[in-house]
């Protein structure tokens, strides 16, 4: 059986992984390239920032140009590929220019729950004890509230003079309610972290607190929160479509995919263009996300550390003696 | 034991915390409860506020211009120009003020000459929108809805339809109408929106009634006369009107109605709309406490009189108005506030109410008591209450509804598939961009005319809107009103080529080179972004200036324009 | 076990009323009050809103009206008035007011005839009551109305049926049950054959289910199967039984993929452990390692996911709600802010969070008899 080029660059790999140690972020990104679905969702996440990048001067026309003779026109080649909306902007471009804001929403409100939740989940649990206790009954009380009605009084409470600001309102209350979940994982994480011999034998050399926490607790329990991130990324697309639909969402005339298709869906019938490319856009990035989010769980999950790479490299131990047993034979 | 002292102490330092923050609004509430007397004082002599206060309320109201609309309750000009837009109104943000137009105004609302009248009105108009150009009208609203083409219906301009006068077609006694909201409520005194109205304009009558082409008919009265001075309207009431109980309709359950809404204790929305007669402000603003000061009395059994504090020309119109309906005193005080219930509510109109299955339906059934019932022809009526367009389109194509809304978005498909079901009534009433003439650069007049002649109105709602049949606004009395104008005799009408002359002069006058320098801020209520966006567009391509676009939900924007301007 | 459990239900006291605080306190801050628009839209002259603020004691200071209404709630269990809604309580509208009075003037009504019409009762009659005492309007007693067991199960019955929080949590129960009855399926299969076409096949659906904002899902399903093939009722709830299709599907979908997806996660995780390769090694029957031992452990992060899903589910979807016009409570979460009806916010609220309290309490109880390695201390 002749081996494939990618079969050749695994065997590489496995040879190294034998000779040498390899670092956990190393092991988790080979194993992460061996998934398919992750390596698609990877593909399409950097196309997705690439479209954000160039939304100012590679798309046909300007998100917000305007043109009273075509306006609601179906899907049309060569001009209005995805067709025009109610003032006449072409839907492609609208689109396109929508990745940056979806995108930014989601990345941007999920980088705010990280920092805030791993902040305070890394205080509670390494703490511990009665301030923690009093600080994870505090997160009890904000996960009393109903997220979409915090959302709402948050966003009814900031000011938006304009849309920038808008958006960073967005970000802010996305943020704000998202990072409970956080906390209480990077939380669970340090309090089993924190018994652990590494984290004791640090401490026993006198290692301040900043020095254990950052470079002992954080990078092991970050793995989690990553594949976490990547998981949440998805909902937060959701739920800026759902604020789109009360109202609540960006401020026009900037796009996004969310508020494209809370416009549109209500004419389905009379204009699906409206409605399917932006819900085409979001589903496949939520599907992206996900599968990327699945493969980085699997190529972090510790329990897996190693095995593919022991596994392959004992079957290559295996082939290597039959093909010795062949030669002898033969 | 001691972890519960720390949830003890956490919890006086949340309490104290809330109680500061949310004391602070309190204390501007405390300013204005000052007792009358002092009132004029508080007035003039500012009040103090503090450094952060100010700061914010300098950072909110730094609109240029706004987005209103104004639906007419009655047919007079008055309702419009005057309650609307008059410089002390508190229905309009402008800042604007002219000592001609006040005077035009206190002019017209004693001239009892009908074609004077209006003459006054429209100079008033010229004014406030041409010579100041403190507001940009739109359009003019008008309403659509899906009728099943084998129905016969009437929809007046003012009110609610009364299904009185609607037929079904042979073999069908049940029209099935849908409602976008549950009514907030079927006190005849509380409930100011059209929903609550759709009902009670069913269960209840007025003294006059609105045909369908906006003149008004005898309903709960028979006739009225009107004294030489103007001021005292004698109402003769029909002397066969029942309640759906049985009991007469007498004068002074007319009476009762109105002092009822009057009274401070009812709280009720629609209070000042009575202002007009004599002594009722004052029992409305608690300034009397004593009933009998209102110039309303039950002369007999049936027959009404009403005084006004000086002579109103388009009182005819209120008297078709909802806050004249008679009201039960007895059942009131019976149910308290469950009388508005089926079974509890006791009418006079042409229906009763008999299930209320609140956020789902309510069904009325004809009234055997009305005094009209052999005209009546529908015998029940069915409201499902449905509040999503989309749905309420599908159920109405699979035959479930006989008079639905439907969502603007399939509106091309409507018209194509079925122009027979579609129904385009009027609907009095302008949406308008006000501008505050208070800040710079809309402090400008010809700024102010540049941004009214650069909205191409007839796109905004030909291409935008996809309503062709609806009218551009250049004044901002609707056509179905006497006194309207249209295009070209008031107001700006779209010309790019008398906008760049205006601004020109603007910015000549304001010393600003580039009209990329000149930002102004729109602010609109979340719903509104079709014609908002089409106007900022507009504005920053036909004028070349920026526009900063805000919006907010609706009581944020109330509130925040309303602190604006205290 | 009864000592952990008392302990938790006190911890949530003060949670609750923080809550309450705070969503108090914030509702001050909002810009807006309940009478800054009417009904109609129109914002409302400063005199009349005077009036109003004085009607339901919003010109006191903000502590008292706090400590007045917490007091009413605690003695009363009563949510005070809706602000917007004149003439109705927030109780009517969360709890759809009581039942009992309905049932009893129905036997009035039989017995009386239309003169019933003009008779109430001296004091709303309870539950565990034995007699109400039935008075004209006038005040002058009529009879003693006997409340037997069937009027007491009449009641609760329509309760159940028709109070607008059962009809949300009716929802919320039809789409959990079809989350989890496709969801944990689909999860157990997929795990199992890992890395095949039906573990993507079945991946690819769940995920489907997740990307799809639910407001379009829901008209889909009604151009679908209410207009173009005619199957099922447009909208509503509680007539017939078709009513319930399109919005547990629509609510569910989510849920059922986002469970699935868990479920595999679990089980992967679960198949590899130590005990399983025992059993296995044992020579167990496969089915019989997955059922009794796999399954069961790879149940306990979903059961963790269940306590706050079932709290948002059965307190009402918003979305759903609108879409399918089911007059339950999840509309109110969104029109309370809208119209800053304060009471009907905190009714909705503390609602909400006691629901959530409680399924949290009931999942860790859960863990229990899931695992009983899991200890409560």
């Amino acid at each position: 059986m002749g081996l494939s080029a990618s079969e050749r660059a695994k065997q590489q790999e496995e040879t190294q992984f034998l000779e040498r140690g390899v670092s956990l972020w190393q092991d988790a990104w080979h194993r992460l390239l061996r998934n398919r679905m992750a390596v698609a969702g990877l593909i399409f996440v950097g196309i997705l920032i690439f479209c954000a990048l160039t939304a100012d001067f590679l798309p046909p026309y300007s998100y917000r140009e305007a043109d009273y003779e075509n306006t609601r026109i179906g899907p049309r080649w060569p001009d209005h590929i995805f067709g025009t909306d109610k003032l006449g902007r072409d839907v492609f471009s609208r689109v396109w220019w929508g990745t940056r804001v979806s995108l930014t929403v989601a990345v941007v409100g999920s980088l705010t729950s990280l920092i805030i939740g791993v902040t305070y989940g890394a205080i509670s649990g390494y703490l511990g004890g009665r301030i923690d206790n009093l600080m994870m009954r505090f997160v009890d009380v904000m996960y009393g509230f109903p997220t979409l009605l915090f959302i709402i009084l948050i966003m009814v409470v900031l000011p938006s003079e304009n849309a920038i600001q808008g958006m960073i309102n967005i970000f802010i209350a996305i943020g704000v309610v998202g990072w409970m979940g956080m906390a209480r994982l990077i939380r669970g994480q340090f309090l089993s972290l924190r018994e652990k011999e590494f984290v004791l034998a640090a401490k026993m050399v006198g290692a301040s607190h900043a020095r254990i926490i950052a470079r002992h607790l954080l990078p092991n329990s970050l793995g989690p929160a990553i594949v976490a991130l990547t998981l949440g990324i998805p909902g937060l697309i959701l739920t800026e479509a759902t604020l789109s639909f009360i109202g609540l969402g960006v401020p026009p005339p900037i796009p996004s995919w969310g508020q494209m298709v809370s416009e549109g869906w209500r004419g389905l019938r009379a204009t699906p263009h409206l409605t399917i490319f932006p819900g085409l856009a979001i589903t496949l990035t939520m599907l992206a996300f996900n599968f990327l989010g699945d493969g980085l769980r699997d190529a972090l999950d510790p329990t897996m550390r190693g095995t593919a790479l022991v596994r392959a490299a004992r079957r290559k131990r295996r082939k290597a003696r039959r093909a010795a047993a062949r030669a002898a034979k033969a | 034991m001691k972890t519960r002292t720390w949830y003890l102490l956490a919890g006086v330092v949340v309490l104290a915390a809330l109680l500061i923050t949310a004391c602070k609004p309190q204390v501007q509430t405390v300013v204005v409860t000052v007792p009358p007397e002092v009132k004029e004082v508080q007035v003039t002599v500012p009040v103090p506020v503090t450094p952060e206060e100010e700061e914010g309320l300098g950072a909110q109201c730094t609109y240029n211009a706004y987005r209103m609309g104004w639906v007419m309750d009655y047919a007079d000009a008055n309702n419009i120009v005057n309650e609307v837009f008059h410089p002390d109104s508190p229905f309009q943000y402008t800042f604007w003020d002219d000592q001609t137009f006040r005077d035009l105004v206190d002019q017209a609302l004693v001239e009892t000459d009908p074609d004077a009248r209006v003459a006054l009105w429209q100079q008033a108009e010229q004014i406030l929108v041409t010579d100041y150009a403190a507001v940009i009208p739109i359009f003019h609203y008008d309403r659509t809805a899906l009728v099943r083409p084998d129905i016969q219906y009437e929809f007046p301009p003012f009110g609610g339809p009364s299904f009185m006068k609607w037929q079904l077609p042979e073999g069908r006694d049940t029209l099935r109408v849908r409602l976008g909201t549950e009514p907030p409520t079927l006190d005849v005194n509380l409930a100011t929106d059209t929903t609550s109205h759709m009902i009670l304009n069913q269960l209840m009558e007025s003294l006059y009634r609105y045909k369908g082409d906006g003149t008004i008919e005898p309903a709960g009265a028979e006739s009225y006369e009107v004294s030489e001075d103007g001021t005292v309207y004698t109402i003769h009431l029909r002397q066969d009107a029942k309640w759906s109980d049985g009991e007469p309709v007498v004068a002074q359950h007319y009476v009762d109605g109105v002092l009822r809404l009057l009274n401070p204790e009812t709280a009720a929305e629609y209070a000042y709309v009575m202002y007009y007669i004599s002594g009722a402000q004052a029992y409305n603003t608690g300034e009397t406490d004593d009933p009998s000061t209102v110039g309303i009395r039950a002369i007999d059994d049936y027959t009404l009189e009403v005084t006004l504090d000086k002579p109103q020309a388009f009182f005819d119109s209120i008297l078709a108005f909802f806050t004249f309906y008679p009201v039960r005193l007895d059942v009131i005080e019976q149910y308290g506030d469950q009388w508005t219930e089926p079974g509890n509510f006791v009418g006079n109109g042409p229906y009763v109410l008999t299930e209320w299955a609140h956020e789902d339906h309510l069904v009325i059934e004809k009234n055997p008591n009305y005094h009209d019932a052999d005209q009546v022809s529908i015998e029940r009526v069915e409201f499902p209450i449905i509040v999503e367009d989309a749905t309420a389109l599908a159920a109405y194509e699979r035959g479930e509804l006989d008079v639905s809304g439907y969502p603007s978005e399939e509106l091309p498909r409507i018209l194509e598939e079925m122009p027979d079901h579609f129904v385009r009534l009027p609907y009095p009433g302008t949406y308008y961009i006000g501008l505050n003439t208070a800040l710079a650069p809309t402090d400008n007049l010809n700024f102010r005319k540049a941004l009214a002649s650069s909205i191409d109105k007839r796109a905004i709602l030909d291409a935008v809107l996809n309503m062709p049949w609806r009218i551009d606004a250049c004044g901002v009395i609707p056509p179905e009103i006497p006194g309207y104008q249209g295009c070209g005799k008031v107001g700006y009408q779209f010309d790019l080529d008398a906008a760049q002359q205006y601004l020109q002069a603007a910015m000549d006058e304001m010393g600003i080179e580039d009209p990329g320098d000149i930002s102004i801020q729109l602010w609109f209520n979340r719903g509104n972004e079709d014609v908002i966006e089409a106007v900022e567009e507009q504005w920053e391509t036909n004028l070349g200036i920026n526009v900063n676009v805000v919006n907010m939900e609706w009581g944020a924007y109330l509130d925040t324009l309303d602190s604006c301007n205290d | 076990m009864q000592r952990f459990i008392i302990r938790r239900i006190l911890w949530n006291i003060p949670v609750l009323i923080l809550i309450s605080m705070v969503t108090f306190g914030m509702m001050q801050i909002v810009p807006g009050g309940p009478f800054t628009a009417g009904a109609s839209g129109r914002p409302i002259p400063p005199e009349i809103r005077a009036h109003m603020m004085a009607k339901y004691g919003l010109d006191k200071p903000v502590w008292q009206q706090y400590l007045n209404y917490m007091g009413r709630l605690i003695l009363h269990f009563d949510f005070g008035p809706s602000l917007r809604r004149p003439g109705r309580t927030v109780n009517q509208m969360l709890f759809g007011g009581n039942f009992l009075v309905d049932v009893l003037r129905e036997h009035l009504r039989d017995e009386f005839g239309t003169a019933a019409s003009s008779m109430t009762f001296a004091e709303p009659p309870g539950l565990f009551d034995s007699r109400a005492l039935v008075v004209k309007t006038s005040g002058e007693p009529v009879a003693y109305i006997y409340i037997t067991w069937a009027d007491r199960f009449e009641a609760v019955k329509r309760f159940l049926t028709l109070a607008p929080v059962m009809v949300s949590a009716q929802v919320g129960l039809v789409s959990i049950a079809l989350a989890l009855l496709i969801g944990i399926p689909l999860g157990i299969i997929s795990a199992l054959k890992q890395n095949t076409w039906i573990d993507y096949i079945a991946m690819f659906i769940s995920m489907l289910g997740v990307s799809i904002p639910n407001f379009i899902l829901g008209i889909g399903l009604i151009l679908i199967f209410a207009l173009w093939l005619g199957w099922l009722p447009t909208y509503g709830w509680g007539e017939s039984w078709k009513q319930v299709i399109m919005p547990a599907i629509t609510l569910g979908t989510g849920g059922m993929a986002f469970i699935a997806r868990l479920t595999r996660a679990s089980m992967l995780e679960v198949i590899r452990a130590d005990y399983i390769r025992t059993a296995r090694a044992k020579g167990l029957a496969e089915r019989v390692v997955i059922l009794r031992h796999a399954l069961k452990n790879s149940l306990i992060p979903v059961t963790t996911v269940l306590g706050p899903m079932m709290a948002a589910w059965l307190t009402g979807s918003f979305l759903v709600e609108w879409v399918f016009s089911i007059g339950g409570i999840g509309k109110f979460f969104v029109s309370a802010v809208t119209d800053r009806d304060y009471t009907l916010i905190m009714g909705t609220i503390l609602i909400y969070s006691t629901a959530l309290v409680l399924f949290n309490l009931a999942v860790d109880i859960a863990y229990g008899f899931i695992d009983p390695r899991i200890r409560f201390d």
